[in-house]
């Protein structure tokens, strides 16, 4: 493949996949700003190896490996190597009207905010970026049983979160 | 247990909460050829940031009290503030709490809002990191709004520091625990892989991360075919709550603080002491919690001051 049509394959995949780079890290617990740079990192890395990405049996995966490792990087570098979640929601100011479609976002992403990272995380590579079990294992460099069982008590932590009970009773989902 | 499908009905709600600014691949591409070397940031539209300058002088508010002004318009290339930067407009204070003070700052401005650093002598805290916020995370204000950070300030370190200060996540890991030794919720968390459970400095049992989640399986049989005689969680569950957390090691019940176990330097320790009445030493316990770089409880280690 040529460079210019690396650079359209490219160009192409970017224009689909970004906007989902940029929302899976926030949900993870960047801010906004951060994951845009981190996306645009991740990216920039991809572009020089797009050649090796896109002949990748699942490119999704690959470029998600990278993001991932990207963020571990930066945050290995940053105090304690952790911080806090990003911005949630206020649960006050939202309650009252759950069964809307961004209300019930919220409500998720401040779900979200109150688990751990890596249970967020496998949450986050599982269903939106929906990638299966092996792939997740393979992006965060863990055994398959391992997101198995986080996939599994993370999804029951959501399930029990308060702020989403009301979007149950209201039948949304 | 949530369907998958619900899952990701759910998560694609989330996502779609989350604004992101747009930029192209071809200006991607673009920018990559153009320099390989440097950082990149994000391109986005020609959105002009109006920014709020403040004069940057001090205010009440004491004497190590500063308002950091809001920054000098910036170019468009330059990511846009987020949430809102318009007057009048209404949002969420972010976290700041464990930030360094640089970062916090940061922070606040991207968000629009007008940072005020409030340096104060807290012993033992971390120096330069903000230790508490005004108005709290999550909380709705005007744009523009001056939020108040706390940072503790080089004579919060002290040579005779003999513990940590804990912050929210470490509390959630503590209140975790304890709902757990009370059989309730569920599953405590997250397990590391392996979960090791000492006595002591005495390793009993490894647990896998499914172990992990059996009660039971914090009963220790110390002496081989009697009764489980040592339950690691046990004065944890009967403590009624009444518990202070701290990162660190922790003195026992008559000041010494016992040196850190081989193999565990690289752990992040969060030791849970008893905050109740105790009439004697013979009260006294601590259960040691090590975690690892992602937050997973790896070892625990339950010490009292008579066996």
């Amino acid at each position: 493949m040529g460079r210019s049509t690396l650079d359209d394959d490219f160009s192409a995949y970017v224009d689909a996949r970004r906007p989902e780079l940029v929302r899976a890290l926030v949900l993870v617990g960047c801010s906004p700003h951060e994951a845009e740079d981190q996306v645009q990192t991740a990216l920039v890395r991809c572009y020089r190896a797009w050649a090796r990405v896109s002949a990748a049996a699942d490119p999704d995966a690959y470029v998600y490996k990278v993001l991932f490792n990207s963020f571990k990087d930066s945050r290995s570098r940053r105090w304690w190597g952790e911080q806090p979640t990003e911005v949630l929601p206020d649960r006050e100011g939202s309650s009252g009207d759950l069964a809307d479609h961004a209300a019930t976002g919220l409500a998720v992403r401040a779900a979200l905010g109150r688990m751990s990272r890596p249970y967020r995380v496998v949450l986050v590579l599982r269903f939106l970026a929906d990638l299966s079990e092996r792939q997740v294992a393979e992006v965060l460099g863990i055994p398959a049983g391992t997101v198995k069982s986080r996939t599994s008590r993370a999804l029951a932590e959501l399930a029990a979160d308060p702020s989403l009970d009301q979007v149950y009773r209201e039948g949304s989902h | 247990m949530l369907p998958d499908s619900t899952a990701k009905d759910l998560l694609a709600r989330a996502a779609d909460t989350v604004e992101v600014t747009p930029s192209s691949g071809r200006a991607l591409v673009a920018s990559a050829q153009r320099s390989t070397n440097r950082r990149w940031v994000v391109a986005v539209g020609a959105a002009a940031v109006t920014a709020v300058v403040v004069a940057g002088v001090a205010v009440a508010g004491g004497p190590d009290t500063r308002r950091v002004p809001a920054p000098p318009p910036v170019a468009s290339s330059s990511p846009a503030p987020t949430p809102s930067d318009a007057p009048g407009d209404r949002v969420v204070v972010p976290v700041l709490v464990k930030y360094t003070e640089e970062e916090a700052v940061q922070r606040v401005r991207e968000w629009g809002l007008v940072a005020e650093v409030a340096h104060r002598s807290l012993p033992c805290r971390p120096v330069g990191a903000v230790v508490d916020q005004d108005p709290r995370a999550t909380t709705k204000v005007a744009a523009g709004s001056t939020v108040t950070i706390v940072v503790a300030d080089r004579s919060s370190e002290q040579a005779d520091c003999p513990r940590g200060v804990a912050f929210d996540d470490d509390f959630r890991v503590a209140r975790g625990l304890y709902d757990f030794s009370r059989g309730i919720g569920g599953a405590s968390g997250p397990w590391s892989p392996r979960v090791t459970l000492a006595v002591e400095d005495t390793v009993r049992t490894s647990l896998t991360e499914r172990q992990a989640d059996e009660r039971d399986r914090w009963l220790l049989d110390v002496e081989p075919g009697s009764s489980p005689d040592v339950d690691v969680l046990q004065h944890l569950a009967e403590s009624g709550g009444e518990f202070r957390v701290d990162i660190g090691p922790h003195p026992n019940c008559v000041g010494t603080t016992p040196p850190t176990a081989p193999g565990l330097e690289g752990l992040r320790q969060l030791s849970i002491t008893p905050t109740g009445p105790s009439d004697s030493c013979l009260d006294w316990w601590a259960l040691d919690v090590y975690l690892n770089d992602v937050d997973q409880i790896q070892y625990v280690s339950i010490r009292q001051w008579e066996w």
